[in-house]
C-alpha cells in the first residue's frame, strides 16, 4: 500500500502535477529563435552549396537519401528560416514545428560527413516540440482564436524536455570516464596545448595539469549537472558552471552555435513562475491580453506512449556499442547518437585500389577528384562511410566499362596521438562486405 | 564544497601519477614564433623572389627570341625555363594566402596542356588566356611546347616560330612573370606584407586560419596532388590500371622531369627541417611529450624522406617509365608512406583543423 502510494506521489511529481504552461511558451520562442539565428549563420558561410550542392558523393544514413537540386536545397533552408520564426511566434504551431522537424533531420540525414551531436540533440527536440502545447499561450494561434489558450500543463511536459537535456549533460559524462580522458587527459592535453597562443589566460594551457584539471572537471561536471540543475538549493551556481563552462569551450574549440544552444535552453530546468516571471513582462512589453477562458490540458493516451517510447529509446542508443566487440573509439561501431562530444582526436589516410575481376592489373583512386577534403578525412576513419564509399566507386567504374570491379584500401589511422596503424584488412573486397548493424569482421584491432 | 574541490584534485594528481610521471611539467616548450620567421623570412619570401626573378629572366629571353630568333636565344630561352621551373618547385608547397588568390598553380604548372586548344588560339589568333577554356592552355609546359619540339631539328623549330606562335608565347610568359611578381609582391614587407601576417602572434595556434595550419593543409595538398600524382603516379599509370600516361609527365617536352621531381623533394625536405634553423620536425620533437606516441615520429619522417632520395630515376623520366618501371613504382610506394605520415601522425599530434565547418571533436 505504502509503495503504490509512493509511486503515486512521485508519478504526481514528475508527470501530472499542473504548472503554468509558462516554461513550454519561453522555450518555444527562444529555441525558434536560435534556429532562425543558427540557419541564417549557415547559411551566410555559404555552408549550403559547399555542403549540399558542391559534393558529387554523399555519404547518407539512408541508403538512397540524396540532396535535392542546388534550388531545392536552398529552398529547404528557407524552409527552416520560415519555420523556425513560426516557431517563436507561434504561428501554424503543429505545422511549423513537424516541417521544421522533418526538413532539419532531412538535411542531417544526407551526408555522415557532417553529423554532429548538436545536430542529433536539435532533430530529437524539435520531434518533442511537435507533441507539446508549446503555441496554447502568448502565440499568433491564441491571437487568431485558431486554438484555445491553456494556463496549465502537467508537469511532464516540461519534464520530457528537461530528460532529454539530461541524458545529453548524462551520457556525455559517462564517455568521459576512460583512461585515457583520465588518466592521459588525452586528447586535451594535444587540443589545449595549441592554445598557448590566447591572450589572457593562454599561458595556463603550457602546463599538463591544466589538461588533466579541464579532463576531470568536464567528466564530473557532464555526469552532475543535470542533477545539480533539477535541485533547487544548488540550481543557481549550477547554471553559473552551465554558462562558464560552455563559455569556455566556446572559446577554445571551434563548435559554432553549440554552446550558446545549450546556455540558453537550460533554462529550462527553472523554476515554471520564474518562466512565468518573464512571460509576464513579455506580455506587458507587447500589451498581450490573456483571454480567460482557457481548455484543460492533459496526458493523453497517444502522449503517453510516445514519450514512453522515447525515453526508452533515448537510454537504448548511447548504450548500443556493448553489443559490439572491440575498442569502440577505434571501430565507431555505436559510437554516433550518443552525446560523444570531444572526446577523441581521430585522423586517417584511405587509400582506394580499383580492379576487374581475375585481372592483375588495378588501379589507384584519387579521393580528392570525388571527395570535399572534410569527406575524405571523415570517410578515413568510419567504417561504414569506408563502405559507402566503394560502393559509390564500383558505381563509377562500372560505367567506366569493368565488369566486377573488386575494390580495396590501404588504411591508416591515427588515435589521440598514438601512431597509426593499419586500420582495416587490405585484402577484403569492401563490394563484398555487408554495412548493416552487425558486427564488421574487418576491422582490425588497436594494438 | 572545499572538501570536494581537495578531494577532487588529490584524486586527480593521484591517479595521474602512475601514467605520467611529471604531471606538474609543461606540456612542451616549444614556440611556433620563431619557426613561422624562419619558414616565412628564409624559405617562402626568398623562394617566391627567386621565381619572380627567373621569370622575368624567362620573359627577357622570350623578347629577345622574338625580335632575334638564333640557335643561341632559343638556348637562352631554353635554359630560362628550366631555371624557372627549378624555382617554382620551391614555392609549390606554399599554395596559400596570394598564391591562392592569384591561382598561382594554376596559371604555372598545369600539365598535361591542352595542345588542340593552343593550335585552336594560334589559328583564331584572338584569345585570352585568363579564361576557363585556355587554363589548359597556358603556363611552363606550354612555353615548353613551343621551346621543345623533339622531331624537329633547332634550326627548322627556329624556321617554323611564325609571329602567331611569338606573340602567343610573349603572352604566356608575360602571364607567368606578372602573377609570380604579384605572389612575391603581395608577400613581401614592402608590398603587401603577408609575411607580417603570416608569422604575426595572431596566426599562432593551430586552429582554422592559423599559419601552421595553412602550411600543414596546402602542403598535404600539394604533395599529395602535383609531387606524388602528378610528377610520378599519373604518368606512370596508377590512376589507368598500370597503363603509363607519358604525355602527363611535367616538363614532357623538354627532359628534365626528374630534375623537376628531385627539386620539388628536396624543397618539401627543406619545409619540414626547416633548412638550417627550427621546422616541422623541431615542431613534433616537441610536442612528443603531448602525444602518446612512443616512436619518434619526426625522425620517422626524416628517414623516409632520405628513403625517398634513394630510388634511383633518370631523364628523361618517360624512358624511365618505358624501359625500367620498377623504380618509378617504387618511389611512389615509399611517397605513400611519408603521406600517411603527413596526413595522420604529424596533422593530428598538432591538431590542425582541416576545415572551416564546425566540429565537435568527431
Amino acid at each position: 500500500m505504502v509503495t503504490s502510494l509512493n509511486q503515486q506521489i512521485i508519478k504526481d511529481r514528475l508527470i501530472y502535477r499542473k504548472v503554468t504552461i509558462a516554461p513550454l511558451v519561453t522555450f518555444r520562442v527562444l529555441f525558434g529563435l536560435l534556429m532562425f539565428l543558427s540557419t541564417v549563420r549557415f547559411w551566410s558561410k555559404g555552408w549550403i552549396y559547399d555542403l549540399y550542392v558542391a559534393p558529387q558523393v554523399f555519404f547518407p544514413f539512408i541508403p538512397g537519401l540524396k540532396p535535392l537540386s542546388e534550388t531545392g536545397m536552398y529552398l529547404i533552408f528557407a524552409g527552416l528560416l520560415v519555420t523556425s520564426l513560426a516557431i517563436t511566434l507561434g504561428l501554424a504551431y503543429r505545422v511549423s514545428t513537424t516541417l521544421f522537424f522533418l526538413l532539419f533531420t532531412y538535411v542531417e540525414l544526407l551526408d555522415k560527413t557532417n553529423y554532429l551531436n548538436h545536430y542529433y540533440f536539435v532533430s530529437l527536440i524539435s520531434f518533442l516540440m511537435c507533441w507539446l502545447p508549446a503555441h496554447r499561450d502568448f502565440s499568433l494561434d491564441i491571437k487568431y482564436g485558431w486554438t484555445k489558450p491553456l494556463h496549465q500543463v502537467p508537469i511532464g511536459l516540461i519534464n520530457v524536455l528537461r530528460f532529454q537535456m539530461g541524458v545529453l549533460y548524462f551520457f556525455a559524462g559517462l564517455a568521459k570516464m576512460n583512461s585515457t580522458w583520465l588518466l592521459e587527459a588525452q586528447p586535451l592535453k594535444m587540443w589545449l596545448s595549441s592554445n598557448v597562443y590566447k591572450p589572457l589566460i593562454g599561458w595556463m594551457f603550457q602546463y599538463k595539469l591544466t589538461a588533466y584539471a579541464f579532463s576531470w572537471f568536464g567528466m564530473i561536471y557532464d555526469t552532475t549537472i543535470p542533477f545539480f540543475l533539477s535541485w533547487n538549493k544548488t540550481r543557481v551556481i549550477a547554471y553559473f558552471f552551465v554558462v562558464a563552462f560552455h563559455l569556455m569551450t566556446w572559446w577554445l574549440f571551434p563548435i559554432g552555435m553549440f554552446p550558446f544552444i545549450m546556455i540558453v535552453i537550460t533554462t529550462i530546468f527553472f523554476r515554471p513562475v520564474f518562466h512565468q516571471k518573464i512571460l509576464t513582462h513579455l506580455k506587458r512589453l507587447l500589451r498581450w491580453r490573456d483571454d480567460k477562458s482557457a481548455d484543460e490540458a492533459s496526458v493523453t493516451p497517444a502522449l503517453k506512449w510516445v514519450f514512453s517510447l522515447f525515453i526508452i529509446l533515448q537510454l537504448i542508443t548511447p548504450l548500443r556499442f556493448l553489443a559490439y566487440p572491440g575498442e569502440l573509439f577505434w571501430t565507431e561501431q555505436g559510437y554516433r547518437f550518443s552525446w560523444r562530444v570531444m572526446l577523441m582526436e581521430k585522423a586517417g589516410q584511405a587509400t582506394f585500389y580499383v580492379s576487374d575481376k581475375d585481372s592483375e592489373r588495378r588501379t589507384m583512386v584519387a579521393n580528392y577528384d570525388y571527395l570535399t577534403p572534410q569527406q575524405e578525412k571523415m570517410m578515413a576513419t568510419q567504417p561504414d562511410m569506408l563502405v559507402q564509399y566503394a560502393e559509390f566507386l564500383e558505381g563509377e567504374f562500372l560505367n567506366k566499362g569493368m565488369k566486377d570491379p573488386v575494390i580495396t584500401a590501404d588504411v591508416y589511422v591515427t588515435l589521440n596521438g598514438q601512431p597509426s596503424k593499419r586500420y582495416i584488412d587490405p585484402d577484403v573486397d569492401l563490394t563484398e562486405v555487408t554495412n548493416d548493424w552487425s558486427h564488421k569482421e574487418w576491422i582490425l584491432t588497436n594494438e | 564544497m572545499r572538501n570536494l574541490l581537495f578531494f577532487i584534485f588529490g584524486t586527480i594528481v593521484l591517479a595521474s601519477c602512475t601514467t605520467d610521471g611529471e604531471i606538474l611539467g609543461k606540456m612542451n616548450d616549444f614556440d611556433q614564433g620563431p619557426m613561422l620567421q624562419n619558414i616565412g623570412n628564409e624559405l617562402i619570401l626568398p623562394a617566391y623572389k627567386n621565381l619572380s626573378t627567373s621569370t622575368q629572366e624567362l620573359k627577357n629571353s622570350v623578347e629577345i627570341l622574338v625580335e632575334a630568333p638564333t640557335l643561341e636565344s632559343l638556348e637562352q630561352a631554353r635554359t630560362r625555363l628550366k631555371q624557372a621551373r627549378l624555382d617554382w618547385q620551391y614555392c609549390s608547397p606554399y599554395q596559400f594566402g596570394p598564391a591562392e588568390t592569384y591561382a598561382l598553380s594554376a596559371v604555372l604548372n598545369i600539365y598535361p596542356i591542352d595542345v588542340n586548344q593552343i593550335e585552336r588560339n594560334l589559328s583564331e589568333e584572338t584569345y585570352d588566356l585568363n579564361t576557363l577554356s585556355n587554363s589548359d592552355a597556358r603556363g611552363f609546359q606550354t612555353l615548353g611546347y613551343f621551346l621543345h619540339q623533339p622531331d624537329l631539328t633547332d634550326e627548322e623549330l627556329l624556321a617554323a616560330l611564325t609571329e602567331t606562335k611569338t606573340d602567343y608565347m610573349l603572352a604566356v610568359a608575360t602571364q607567368i612573370a606578372s602573377t609570380s611578381l604579384s605572389v612575391y609582391t603581395a608577400w613581401s614587407p614592402e608590398g603587401g606584407n603577408y609575411l607580417g601576417t603570416f608569422t604575426s602572434e595572431d596566426a599562432f595556434g593551430v586552429n582554422v586560419g592559423s599559419s601552421v595550419g595553412k602550411l600543414v593543409n596546402a602542403m598535404n595538398q600539394d604533395f599529395e596532388r602535383n609531387t606524388r600524382d602528378g610528377k610520378i603516379g599519373i604518368p606512370a599509370g596508377v590512376r589507368s590500371l598500370g597503363e603509363p600516361i607519358l604525355n602527363a609527365t611535367e616538363a614532357y617536352y623538354a627532359d628534365y622531369s626528374v630534375e623537376l621531381f628531385e627539386a620539388s623533394i628536396s624543397a618539401y625536405h627543406q619545409l619540414y627541417t626547416g633548412g638550417s634553423d627550427v621546422g616541422l620536425d623541431d615542431y613534433l620533437k616537441a610536442i612528443q611529450a603531448t602525444t602518446t606516441s612512443n616512436e619518434e615520429l619526426a625522425e620517422k619522417i626524416d628517414k623516409q624522406f632520405e628513403t625517398i632520395k634513394m630510388v634511383s630515376l633518370s631523364d628523361p623520366l618517360t624512358t624511365q617509365i618505358t624501359n625500367d618501371i620498377d623504380p618509378v613504382l617504387e618511389v611512389f610506394a615509399e611517397m605513400q608512406r611519408l603521406i600517411v605520415m603527413f596526413k595522420t601522425d604529424l596533422a593530428s599530434s598538432m591538431g590542425v583543423v582541416i576545415t572551416y565547418q564546425d566540429n565537435d571533436g568527431d
